[in-house]
């Protein structure tokens, strides 16, 4: 099937998605489900005269970009070094598969208090989501390196720490794409949670909150597709990207269809 | 011509396995003269492919030892070049860079190394392919690849794990008439191991015939056959087809204890 022919019935799906969503809320005739077309009017408002929605996602995005970006460093450090020391490992990945299992919004009452209102705590909750996916993935990905491309390297005469640059990376960029990729969902997650609870101003997460004070549903679903979208786009540009530049162009991954 | 190149003495190698110690090699020895084309065949699992890894420095001997230029080999270095059976090509490097991470390594600028690199790609007939991904490749250029990049960067010693073994018949022949065409003219010491008896009289100025494991030199056969060869005139020489049965005599006992062996377990 071709890329274009995909994209035209994915919009078809999506064009009759709302058309049914219309549909249902015109026959429905209920206050509580606003219909596509009051919620593209609430667009409208939220965007003009005052660009109120665009503020809450530029808060958002930028958000996201430092808490993520912390994630993808340290995460990455520390699945290459516990990837390689396996005694490391062994301390470190009990307390990995405890903290992993700890829903992020679930910190975030905890960190309204040690660290209180505001970005702080957002970005925190956010590098929480986003660290042990990518952590964890990368571990798994430096442990499974084919080992004759270690010993290939190693004859010609590299060393450990060139090793892992120029063998033991690049040979688990699979597992790193996993990783960023899981990251940035969970990072997501994480972000639209903890700007209901500790947001004093902007972000998507807040705007739906807040929004819920006026009874304002039509911008609660905006909020619900605006997540969609840039979850989507985020991952498009970020991770997407980055994959077929590397291990689609290297022929690492499978490709069906 | 008649210089020592490798000397391995006593050399003992055993694995713990699943149901304890298991010996792979037992005092193995076997001594290897310069720009020798060596070839090492035995029943399947006997333990040639770890003698190799050895030679290489991966694996580290249990006891005895094995001496290059009268140095004992401590590890991996790149006074050896190693083949492998699946070719181990970096998929994120192009055949070039695959071919040119050697010399890099060596402290070559990338231009240099490069421009070295294109020797090998004009000596494997990779000319066209420079800037192609390995996953891209048949098996047999993949094997060029390979093999350029282990003698990109000049080692004395050529190892080679079967490294035809994953291809079809046809491409086969051409690669073994290729390999012997590169070493007539970049002279190496060769090691080559494989389980064809067609591939190593073909190829080889001496057999080592291995027992089954705990490997040990079984026999020694020399292959006084005149080069070049190449399959027209070689598979039909008289001489060619002696060697040939008598290194299958000698390999029948082995493999026969082999299979008595492990289908009795």
């Amino acid at each position: 099937m071709g890329y274009d022919n995909m994209n035209k019935k994915t919009i078809a799906l999506i064009m009759s998605v709302i058309v049914l969503w219309q549909l249902i809320a015109l026959l429905m005739n209920m206050k509580t489900l606003p219909s596509p077309v009051s919620v593209a009017g609430r667009t409208v408002e939220l965007i003009y005269p005052k660009p109120l929605l665009l503020l809450h996602v530029a808060e958002s995005t930028k958000r996201l970009i430092i808490g993520y970006l912390i994630a993808l460093v340290l995460g990455l450090s520390v699945g290459i070094i516990s990837g390689l020391e396996g005694n490391l490992k062994k301390i470190i990945n009990p307390l990995m598969g405890f903290m992993i299992s700890i829903p992020t919004i679930a910190w975030v009452p905890l960190l309204l208090i040690l660290v209180g209102l505001g970005d702080k705590t957002i970005i925190l909750a956010i590098f929480l989501g986003g660290f042990f996916p990518i952590a964890y993935n990368m571990q798994r990905g430096m442990e499974i390196v084919n080992l004759d491309l270690i010993r290939a390297a190693k004859i010609m005469g590299l060393k450990d720490i060139k090793c892992i640059l120029h063998v033991y990376i690049p040979a688990s960029m699979p597992s790193v794409i996993t990783g960023a990729r899981l990251g940035i969902g969970y990072s997501w997650r994480a972000l639209v949670g903890a700007e209901m609870l500790a947001a004093t101003e902007h972000g998507i997460g807040f705007m739906i909150y807040a929004s819920r004070a006026f009874q304002d549903v039509p911008a609660m679903f905006l909020g619900l597709i605006v997540i969609g979208v840039l979850s989507y786009v985020t991952d498009k540009i970020l991770i997407t990207s980055v994959e077929n530049k590397t291990i689609k162009k290297w022929g690492m991954v499978t490709q069906h269809g | 011509m008649d210089e020592l190149k490798i000397e391995i003495k006593n050399l003992t190698k055993s694995f713990m396995g699943g149901e304890g110690e298991v010996k792979a090699i037992e005092n193995l020895n076997l001594s290897i003269k310069e720009n020798e084309f060596t070839v090492l065949v035995g029943p399947s699992g006997c333990g040639k492919s770890t003698l190799l890894y050895m030679l290489a420095g991966f694996e580290k001997p249990t006891s005895g030892s094995i001496l290059l230029d009268n140095q004992i080999i401590k590890g991996p270095g790149p006074d050896r070049g190693f083949v492998f059976q699946d070719f181990v090509l970096y998929p994120w490097k192009t055949v070039v860079r695959n071919i040119s991470f050697g010399l890099e390594i060596q402290g070559f600028s990338q231009k240099e190394a490069i421009e070295k690199a294109k020797q090998k790609i004009n000596l494997l007939g990779l000319q066209g392919f420079e800037n192609a991904y390995p996953h891209t490749l048949s098996g047999g250029m993949k094997q060029r690849v390979g093999i350029a990049r282990a003698l990109a960067y000049n080692p004395k010693v050529l190892l080679m794990d079967e490294p035809f073994g994953s291809l079809d018949a046809q491409t086969r022949k051409l690669m073994q008439e290729e390999l012997l065409r590169i070493w007539n003219k970049e002279k190496k010491t060769v090691v080559f191991v494989t389980h064809s008896v067609i591939e190593a009289v073909f190829l080889a100025d001496r057999v080592v015939v291995l027992t089954d494991r705990p490997s040990r030199v079984k026999g020694i056969i020399d292959i006084h056959l005149d080069r070049p060869r190449d399959y027209e005139h070689t598979y039909t020489d008289e001489r060619y087809i002696e060697l040939r049965e008598k290194v299958l005599n000698i390999l029948k006992d082995e493999v026969i204890h082999h299979k008595q062996h492990y289908e009795s377990v």
